[in-house]
C-alpha cells in the first residue's frame, strides 16, 4: 500500500480507532493485522516469504540465547540462522543478477545474442527488513538485546507498518519496549496534531516535491540518448531534490504515522545536503542504514584489525549491492567509498593548502565549498544511482561535459524541451528554496532548536498555520495533477 | 610515562589525526565533544596512537573504552608491560 493514495487514507484512520477502540490487551493484534494487510495489499503471496524469515529467526535468536554458554554451538546456531535469513534476500535479489551474468558470459563465448532473463518478483522491503533481523538476530548473539518471547510482538517489530517497506531500520532494543507499552498507553498521551503536522510535512516533500521533480527526471533518465548537457545537468540536481524529498517525506509520513499509535520511530535524515565531507553525509542521510553498516559490517570487521580504509570500501561495496544487484549500485557504493577514502587521506594536505593561500580552513568561506564539493560528488555519484544501466550512465556523464549545443542558448534554459510551463518551472524554483524552511518548520517546538532566523519566523504561530495551510493546497494540488497525468507516485526505496 | 604526559602526548596524536590544533583533551572528554569522531576516525586513530606509543591494543579493550580517561589508562597498562 502507497502512503500517498486513498487507500492509505482510509487504512491508517480504521487502524488508528480500532487501536484505541479495542481492549489494551489486544492492542498489538489489530497493529500486527494491519501491518499483514499493508504489506499483503501489494501482493499478498510474498508474505509468506517475510513468515520465513520471522520464524527462521525467532526459532534461531531463541537457540543462541538458550546455549548462550556453549559458544562453539551458539556460534554455529548463529552462522545458520543469519544464512536462512539472508537467503530469501540472495535468492530474490541476486539469483537474477547472476542470472544475467552467466547468460552474458555464455552468449559471448558462443557467439549468441540472445538472452533469457529470470525474471522474479521480488518482495518488496526485502532489503529493509532482512537487515532488521540481522541487527535483532546479531543483537540476541551478542547479548545486547534480551530474546523476544513473545512471537505476537517479536512478529510485530519486524512487520511493523509504518516502517516495513523502506525503514527505518530499528532497533529491537527500541521497538519492541514501545509495541509493549502499547498496552498501558492512554489516547490522552497522543499528540494527535503534531503526528497530522509531520505527516502533512511528509506527504508535502513525497507530492509537492519529489513527484513533480522526478517527472523531469524519468524524461531524461529514460532516454539519455536524446538530451543534451543542460538537460542532464537539470536532470541530476533535480533527481538530488527528488530523491531527498521522497526518502526524507517517505520518513516523515512514517514517524507520524507511528506517533498516532504513541510508538516513536527514529528520523532517517538530518539536512543530508549540509554535510562538508562523504563522511558527514552518510551520518546525516539514511541515518539508520548507516548505523546498520557501522555496527553490523564495519565494527566486526574493525575488530579483525581489518585496515580501516579497507573495512569503508567492503561496507560501501556491500551497502551498494545492498541497494540494488545491478552494476550501476555497485558502481554507486564503490564511488561513495573511494570519496571517503581519498577525502579523510586528503584532509590534512587540503588543510595545508588552503593555510598558504591565507584563508583558514575551518572558516566560513572553506565551509561553504566543503558543503558545495560534497552536494556534487553525491550528485555525480547518484547518476549511477538513477540510471537504467551503466552505459546510460557513462552516456549522461559523457553529455554533461560534452553535448552543450543547446538550441537557442542555455539562457533562458530551454524549459520547452522537458515539455513544463512557465509556471511550474518558477513552481519548482520556489519549492527548492522551501526545502530548508520546511525542515526548520518540522524541528519547531523541538528541545535544543537554535535561536535561527526561520526559526523565530516559525515561532510567530499565524506563519505556522499560513504555511500548513499552503502546504495542504500545494499537496491537493500536485495529487490532482499527478494523477490526472498517470504519474506513477511509489516511493523510490520501495524497489531495495 | 605519567598519566599526564600521557595525556599531553595523545593530544598530540589528535591534534595531527584531526588536523586540529585547536584540540584540548581532558580526561572527560569523549567521541561527541570532537567533530569528525565516529568509527572510521576511531579505528584511524588507535593506528596512530599504536605507532606513537609502540604497542598494539586488543580489540575488547578499545571497545570497553568510553572516553579520553580510558583511553589513558589503556596506553598506562600497556607500555608498563
Amino acid at each position: 500500500m502507497l502512503f500517498a493514495s486513498i487507500e492509505y487514507l482510509l487504512f491508517l484512520p480504521a487502524t488508528f480507532l480500532l487501536f484505541w477502540i479495542c481492549p489494551k490487551k489486544a492492542r498489538w493484534v489489530v497493529l500486527l493485522a494491519a501491518s499483514c494487510i499493508f504489506y499483503m495489499f501489494y501482493n499478498w503471496k510474498l508474505i509468506f516469504i517475510f513468515l520465513i524469515t520471522i520464524v527462521t529467526s525467532y526459532v534461531g535468536s531463541y537457540l543462541i540465547d538458550k546455549y548462550s554458554q556453549r559458544t562453539k554451538l551458539k556460534n554455529t546456531i548463529y552462522i545458520i540462522t543469519l544464512i536462512l535469513v539472508i537467503a530469501p534476500l540472495i535468492v530474490f535479489k541476486f539469483v537474477p543478477f547472476f542470472y544475467d551474468v552467466y547468460q552474458s558470459i555464455i552468449n559471448s563465448i558462443n557467439g549468441v545474442k540472445t538472452k533469457g532473463i529470470l525474471s522474479m518478483v521480488v518482495p518488496i522491503g526485502i532489503s529493509f527488513y532482512t537487515f532488521q533481523t540481522v541487527s535483532y538476530v546479531t543483537d540476541v548473539y551478542r547479548e545486547v538485546t534480551p530474546w523476544e518471547k513473545h512471537f505476537g510482538y517479536y512478529s510485530l517489530f519486524l512487520l511493523y507498518f509504518p516502517q516495513i517497506l523502506q525503514g527505518p531500520i530499528e532497533r529491537a532494543n527500541d521497538l519492541i519496549p514501545q509495541l509493549k507499552e502499547t498496552e498501558t498507553r492512554k489516547i490522552k498521551d497522543i499528540n494527535i496534531p503534531e503526528s497530522f503536522r509531520i505527516m502533512l510535512i511528509g506527504f508535502f516533500k513525497k507530492v509537492a516535491i519529489a513527484d513533480l521533480f522526478g517527472i523531469i527526471v524519468s524524461k531524461t533518465f529514460n532516454n539519455v540518448a536524446d538530451a543534451n548537457g543542460l538537460m542532464i545537468l537539470v536532470s541530476v540536481l533535480c533527481y538530488m531534490v527528488q530523491i531527498y524529498g521522497d526518502f526524507s517525506g517517505y520518513s516523515d509520513i512514517a514517524i507520524g504515522s507511528s506517533e498516532l499509535f504513541g510508538i516513536k520511530i527514529q528520523d532517517n535524515f538530518n539536512l543530508p545536503y549540509e554535510s562538508k565531507s562523504i563522511r558527514e553525509y552518510w551520518s546525516r542521510w539514511h541515518i539508520t542504514l548507516g548505523t546498520w553498516f557501522r555496527d553490523y559490517i564495519f565494527s566486526p570487521l574493525a575488530h579483525m584489525r581489518v585496515n580501516p580504509y579497507i573495512c569503508t570500501m567492503i561496507v560501501f561495496l556491500v551497502c551498494g549491492i545492498w541497494h540494488g544487484a545491478a552494476y550501476t549500485f555497485l558502481i554507486w557504493g564503490v564511488m561513495h567509498g573511494v570519496f571517503q577514502v581519498i577525502g579523510l587521506l586528503t584532509i590534512k594536505k587540503r588543510n595545508k593548502l588552503w593555510k598558504k593561500c591565507g584563508v583558514n580552513p575551518k572558516g566560513k568561506l572553506v565551509g561553504t565549498l566543503r558543503i558545495i564539493g560534497t552536494f556534487l560528488l553525491v550528485a555525480f555519484a547518484n547518476i549511477f544511482f538513477r540510471a537504467n544501466s551503466v552505459s546510460d550512465a557513462g552516456l549522461a556523464i559523457a553529455k554533461l561535459f560534452t553535448d552543450w549545443n543547446v538550441v537557442g542558448g542555455i539562457f533562458p534554459i530551454t524549459y520547452t524541451e522537458f515539455g513544463l510551463s512557465v509556471f511550474a518551472i518558477v513552481y519548482g524554483v520556489i519549492v527548492i528554496f522551501t526545502l530548508k524552511p520546511v525542515e526548520s518548520l518540522k524541528k519547531i517546538g523541538y528541545p535544543n532548536q537554535p535561536n535561527t532566523i526561520l526559526n523565530k519566523v516559525f515561532n510567530e504561530s499565524w506563519v505556522r498555520y499560513a504555511s500548513y495551510l499552503i502546504m495542504t493546497a500545494c499537496v491537493i494540488c500536485a495529487w490532482v495533477h499527478l494523477h490526472a497525468t498517470n504519474v506513477e507516485s511509489a516511493f523510490i526505496y520501495f524497489q531495495f | 610515562m605519567n598519566k599526564d604526559e600521557i595525556l599531553a602526548k595523545l593530544q598530540d596524536v589528535f591534534r595531527d589525526c584531526f588536523d586540529d590544533e585547536d584540540i584540548v583533551l581532558t580526561r572527560e572528554t569523549s567521541a561527541p565533544d570532537i567533530d569528525g569522531w565516529d568509527s572510521l576516525m576511531h579505528m584511524v586513530l588507535i593506528g596512530a596512537v599504536e605507532d606513537e606509543f609502540k604497542t598494539k591494543f586488543k580489540m575488547k579493550d578499545i571497545l570497553a573504552m568510553k572516553n579520553v580517561g580510558d583511553f589513558v589508562d589503556l596506553i598506562e597498562t600497556y607500555i608498563n608491560k
